[in-house]
């Protein structure tokens, strides 16, 4: 029963593995040949792809972008997490902050892309940074204060006792006591904010027209979509180096990924 | 005690959560905003906002092509996100009984952090009419071959393979951690009654586990709203308007060409659809996190 059962699993892991081993023999092909396996695979398409595309730039402005958005973010999650976990609020305050959050958190971005568009086309904050980073809030702010809150709710109650006694107020506790333990619950906020939005594709999009601020999933996307013009084998390979910031950042939370993914679930 | 301390003192608890309600209220100001704009024809940078009652409304509900992006956003979203459910399911009770499951479960998960331009790259090549993977297999082996991203037929459906390709890990995984967390001596203690193991996880895991099961659904569900670059990289809608979905016609059609007051309106619409599954899922986190 046991080997029939891995017999089925080895069947499931060819069918996620055979496309993924199909991406990276196609960023081995040289130009004009289509062969899978290629007969003479070649690294050119990597090398095409740094150096001639300077495809690096794109994924520094991803980075900037999403690093800015994260930090506004922090900034903003970090008291209203505390407040929501561990403060004594009003009931009916807490429910009402706690369903904005879930509210924000789950509505479909399409359905505000339209008014934060608007909004930043008035405020002259279209293909800017701090317009792409502000646009991005859409999707970190609720999930930071999310993790934050779940985090900030795992914590045992008595850290902040002893500080209590000796007169700390809850700016002081906050700063001093909840800020440093927090870190591990910030880190996974920032890595899990980074997995989120380095795909993202429709705010990068409309917000950043300008060739030199896009991120790079939007320039991957266009070169998907013009693939007569591209060769395939430089777009696996774009491909293969976009995601390659993804898989680094995952190899750091590969443990505790799933219960960054779970927190609120349970509880 | 200085003045400083004596404001800090006596600042209420719900001042903390200022800096949050206020980020956030920026989002429900657009909101209403959206509502608002919904009764108005306006077009960003080229004429004054022109009030036109419910003009927007009737017109997209009359209009074929957006009433085929709600039905196929739905039909998207119900189909995938089931889909996901019950395959995510089978493969977690597959890992809880396999003994060699810390080797499969580090490359299982691999699809769900793939970026969506990565899966479209894939599954394009993979179906590529001419030299696609699929196409040289069919040939191979004598069947002729197919273009299912040209088939209005199966353009959808094969949107939501990558998606289930891609998602279903995320279901497998949570369901497998709720499934590890009942407790070993009920499992014991059915097995002494002669209980095997498929009885086991009918009777048994899978019933402890609804909780978990119910929450990813939602999950999921919500999830399964926000498919925009996959379908808009994979097919642009197409082809017709096979594809088409909300999200592209607010991108598209609104967005694009300007047209706020008509794009709040879609808007709306694709809200209210979206809160039937939004709402169960905070009345669960809010008695999840109650204190």
């Amino acid at each position: 029963m046991a080997s029939l059962i891995n017999v089925f699993l080895i069947v499931v892991l060819l069918t996620v593995l055979v496309p993924l081993g199909v991406l990276v023999m196609i960023s081995l092909l040289p130009p004009g040949e289509w062969s899978i396996p290629p007969k003479s695979p070649t690294l050119d398409n990597f090398v095409y792809v740094l150096k001639e595309f300077k495809f690096y730039r794109n994924m520094l402005n991803t980075f900037l972008f999403i690093g800015l958005a994260i930090l506004i973010s922090l900034i903003l999650a970090l008291p209203t997490a505390y407040a929501i976990a561990r403060l004594q609020i009003k009931y009916y305050v807490w429910v009402f902050t706690v369903a904005l959050v879930i509210l924000v958190k789950s509505l479909p971005p399409g359905s505000l892309l339209v008014p934060v568009y608007e909004l930043l086309w008035k405020l002259r904050l279209t293909n800017t940074v701090l317009g792409v980073a502000l646009s991005y809030q859409v999707y970190t702010l609720p999930f930071v204060i999310w993790i934050l809150t779940s985090f900030l709710l795992d914590l045992p109650r008595e850290v902040e006792t002893a500080a209590r006694i000796d007169g700390a107020g809850r700016f002081a506790r906050l700063r001093h006591i909840i800020l440093p333990l927090s870190i591990p619950g910030i880190i996974s906020a920032v890595i899990l904010g980074f997995l989120n939005l380095w795909n993202e594709y429709m705010y990068s999009s409309v917000i950043v027209s300008s060739r030199n601020l896009q991120t790079a999933a939007v320039v991957l996307g266009q070169l998907v979509t013009s693939e007569y013009v591209y060769d395939w084998g430089i777009l696996a390979s774009a491909n293969i180096i976009s995601v390659l910031p993804a898989i680094f950042f995952v190899s750091f939370v590969q443990k505790n990924i799933s219960k960054a993914i779970t927190g609120g679930i349970k509880g | 005690m200085s003045f400083l301390t004596k404001i800090r003192r006596r600042t209420p608890n719900e001042f903390f959560l200022v800096p949050g309600l206020v980020g956030l209220g920026i989002f429900v100001f657009a909101i209403g905003y959206s509502i608002y704009m919904s009764f108005y024809r306006y077009k960003l940078g080229f004429m004054q906002p022109n009030y036109v009652g419910l003009t927007n409304y009737s017109m997209l509900l009359h209009d074929p092509v957006f009433t085929t992006a709600i039905k196929n956003t739905l039909f998207f979203v119900a189909v995938a996100s089931t889909s996901e459910l019950l395959y995510g399911i089978f493969l977690a009770v597959l890992l809880y009984w396999s003994n060699k499951r810390y080797l499969f479960i580090p490359f299982l998960i691999v699809p769900m952090i793939l970026p969506a331009v990565n899966l479209v790259v894939i599954w394009r090549f993979l179906f590529h009419p001419d030299y696609g993977f699929v196409n040289q297999i069919l040939t191979s082996i004598g069947l002729s071959a197919i273009n299912p991203l040209n088939d209005p037929k199966w353009a959808m459906p094969t949107i939501i393979i990558m998606d289930i390709w891609q998602m279903t890990p995320f279901v497998m995984i949570i369901i497998l951690a709720g499934l590890s967390t009942v407790p070993p001596e009920v499992l014991t203690a059915a097995r002494i009654d002669g209980a095997r193991k498929l009885q086991l996880t009918l009777r048994i895991l899978l019933p402890m586990t609804k909780n978990v099961i119910l929450a990813v659904f939602l999950l999921r569900l919500i999830d399964a709203f926000r498919i925009f670059a996959k379908v808009y990289l994979l097919t642009r809608g197409g082809p017709g308007i096979a594809t088409e979905t909300i999200e592209l016609q607010i991108y598209n059609r609104a967005l694009r060409g300007l047209e706020i007051g008509l794009g709040s309106t879609m808007s709306v619409i694709f809200i209210l659809i979206s809160l039937v599954v939004i709402i169960p899922y905070t009345i669960m986190v809010l008695k999840n996190w109650r204190r």
